[in-house]
């Protein structure tokens, strides 16, 4: 249980996202189930993937600096939010003579966003890693912009729709009583369909394409199936999304899944329990429902002082337990006060592998040049899933994050550990920095690199070398080696 | 000396694009009276009832007046997936005509529920309405904003007998009380029985008749441009 109070308390900021995307998807879902437009509302999630992915894609391409400042940071969440909301407008149009059906233009864009939003992901230097985010969604690797965004978003959307429930409700029953009510059709729909993308462009940042599409569409079920009244089906929904992060949160963080899946596979069972029980039961889960979110809110203002994030960090070798990584590097290479912060209570909740690929993945989302050096050690992390993670979020930090990881980078590719400098070097070379090349031949031909990780570091050049060993061995003395290294310098610096 | 129309249309061409459905169409509508269109399917109904709403702007003539409007659309275009109590989809009615109080919005639908005998069903969930039910909360939904004109759109299409007696005696109430009534129906015994005048819409044109003039069979026949009696 102390372990469990300690899990959630150090996730609380992506808990209360959560339940931010819970309320907020599930009350447009209502919408959405409704309108009978729940693909509309899945190809606006796709358009903005496809937003999100472009955006990666641009930060790659030689552009001003200004362009490139844009691509970095919540312009990520920016360009997600340009091209759902650019979505909705188009498919505001609706039908008319000669022109495609609205089913139809639906289709188009779902299809559309979703090869742009693979070959985009493909040809960005973040890659997989932000391929696998954008589509399962990971809301405890949120950063603290992301979720600035998506809380900014969430207080828009509750704005216009505490002002205009009424009429998006009355456009959605009845358009031509509308109509003679004086109300712009047109004008509401735009609107509606317009908050309907703010809503999947900031919550997709922070939860990813399938717990977004989940929550707009299963919850509303649930809430149209046990209640009787739009009011109560709302707070239903509400309160079936709230459970259903509450219990796909506690279960990934306890049984190392992802959230989104873990989520939204609750979602299908609490609209399947929706069916199978009698109508008597369904007051006692509306109840429940509406507890659940409650109990998570307990968990996260009580924690006990013996188990609290400040404690852990304060308890001697808690940190040097952590093989991923350093409190006191951390510190040293810290520049914010708030970021060391994070990393150090990442750094100390490293205790089994998942949780120490979430620090991984979420030093990167850091942005800052604190989460480099943790990253970097972590690449010799024992699992080898959390080494990929690793070295997959520095290349996300050194290409998206901030200009001065870069020259980071390069001081510890020049530093004395070896083992750190030849990760660093790594970096590099996958970023595509110059010079980079030149820095890993280099420790081919220093003798005080250890003989492993010049073995490491020789397949990794080989492997960018087309396959061709230039004739190097590690295992031969350095002078045997004098021919093959001049054909790396030769090739390192592109002669 | 008859008072001012509440509206009056002058040459009116009505249409959609470049393409005019009704042409020439005089019209005056006056307080307190029952006005009933009638026509065959395609014959401009619809269009005349925009044309009238204010909702398809003409193509052609003068409309002036701009009374208040209370709607209620053809039975069957609400869709029941929807959730809503009976008093919710009254209080649509509200919706666009300014910001009211939330007791005396309670009010309004009370007594428009009242009005058409639906108080007892405020709390039924619409979709569970019988159709006699239905059509009279969407008259009651037409009336709650206190409009100067009602218009009713097919309002005993699909009913069952004691549907049309039910919509029947609540028009002939309003009726009765002096508000003012526009009626599009296919039901000629119900217009006969209640319009002071009728509008008979055939091959693009309006023509204003009494009631009277739809008595026989024959008469009837020939004013819509039916091949055989009703």
């Amino acid at each position: 249980m102390a372990e469990l109070l300690s899990t959630v308390a150090s996730f609380a900021p992506s808990y209360w996202a959560t339940l931010g995307i819970g309320a907020l998807c599930a009350y447009l879902g209502t919408f959405t189930v409704l309108r009978r437009i729940v693909f509309t509302g899945a190809a606006l999630a796709q358009a903005a993937a496809a937003g999100v992915a472009a955006t990666f894609w641009l930060a790659t391409l030689s552009l001003p600096a200004w362009i490139q400042s844009l691509t970095t940071g919540s312009g990520v969440t920016f360009g997600g939010l340009a091209a759902a909301v650019g979505s909705a407008l188009v498919l505001a149009r609706g039908e008319r003579p000669g022109r495609l059906t609205a089913d139809a233009m639906v289709g188009v864009v779902f299809a559309a966003s979703s090869a742009l939003s693979v070959l985009f992901v493909w040809r960005s230097s973040a890659g997989l890693v932000e391929l696998k985010n954008i589509v399962a969604g990971d809301v405890l690797l949120s950063s603290a912009a992301d979720l600035r965004m998506l809380w900014i978003g969430v207080a828009g959307v509750a704005l216009v729709h505490a002002r205009f429930r009424s009429e998006f409700l009355l456009v959605a029953y009845d358009p031509p009583f509308a109509r003679t009510q004086g109300l712009s059709v047109a004008r509401l729909e735009r609107l509606f369909l317009g908050s309907l993308a703010i809503a999947v462009a900031v919550a997709l940042r922070a939860a990813g394409l399938m717990l977004v599409f989940g929550t707009l569409v299963l919850p509303p079920l649930v809430g149209l199936r046990v209640a009787g009244t739009l009011a109560r089906a709302t707070l239903v929904d509400v309160a079936a999304a709230w459970t259903s992060a509450l219990g796909g949160f506690l279960l990934a963080t306890r049984l190392n899944l992802p959230v989104a899946p873990t989520a939204v596979s609750f979602q299908v069972f609490l609209l399947g329990a929706s069916y199978v029980l009698p109508r008597a039961v369904h007051a006692t889960s509306l109840v429940g429902g509406a507890l659940a979110p409650l109990v998570g809110i307990l968990l996260l203002t009580w924690t006990p002082p013996s188990v609290g994030a400040a404690q852990a960090i304060a308890e001697p070798g808690g940190a040097a337990a952590n093989p991923a990584v350093s409190r006191e590097q951390i510190r040293q290479a810290g520049l914010t006060k708030r970021a060391t912060r994070r990393a150090q209570e990442l750094a100390d909740l490293g205790r089994s592998e998942r949780e120490r690929r979430y620090a991984a993945e979420r030093l990167a989302k850091l942005g800052a040049p604190a989460g480099l050096v943790p990253l970097l050690e972590a690449m010799s992390d024992p699992a080898e899933a959390v080494a990929v993670t690793a070295r997959e979020s520095a290349v996300q930090l050194a290409s998206g994050g901030d200009p001065r990881c870069r020259s980071e980078l390069h001081a510890v590719a020049r530093g004395p550990d070896p083992e750190l400098a030849t990760h660093a070097a790594r970096v590099l070379v996958e970023i595509g920095h110059d010079g980079s090349r030149t820095l890993l031949v280099e420790r081919l031909a220093d003798p005080s690199v250890p003989l492993l990780l010049r073995e490491a570091t020789h397949a990794f050049l080989t492997a960018q070398n087309d396959g061709d060993t230039l004739g190097y061995d590690a295992f031969r003395e350095p002078a045997e080696n004098e021919a093959s290294l001049r054909a790396w310098r030769a090739w390192a610096e592109g002669r | 000396m008859q008072d001012a129309p509440l509206l009056r249309l002058e040459g009116v061409t009505l249409g959609y694009g470049d393409d005019p459905v009704l042409t020439g169409v005089d019209l005056e509508l006056h307080a307190g009276e029952l006005l009933a269109l009638v026509g065959r399917n395609g014959s401009g109904k619809s269009t005349l009832l925009a044309g009238l709403l204010g909702t398809l702007a003409p193509l052609g003539g003068s409309r002036t007046g701009a009374p208040r409007f209370g709607y209620s659309p053809q039975r069957g275009e609400l869709d029941p997936v929807f959730p809503f109590l009976t008093e919710e989809v009254v209080a649509m009615g509200l919706v666009g005509r300014g910001r009211c109080p939330r007791s005396v919005r309670r009010d309004r639908v009370a007594s428009a529920l009242g009005t058409t005998g639906m108080r007892s069903e405020a709390r039924t969930p619409f979709r569970d309405l019988s159709g006699g039910q239905r059509q009279r909360t969407m008259i009651a939904r037409a009336l709650v904003s206190a409009p100067d004109v009602l218009v009713l759109d097919e309002p005993t299409n699909n009913l069952d007998v004691q549907g049309q007696a039910e919509v029947a005696a609540v028009l002939r109430r309003l009726h009765g009380e002096g508000t003012t009534l526009v009626l599009v129906s296919h039901d000629l015994g119900l217009v006969g029985a209640l319009a002071d005048r009728v509008g008979v819409l055939r091959d693009g044109r309006l023509t204003v008749v009494p009631p009277a003039a739809l008595a026989g069979e024959a008469s009837r026949a020939e004013l819509l441009g039916l091949s055989a009696p009703l």
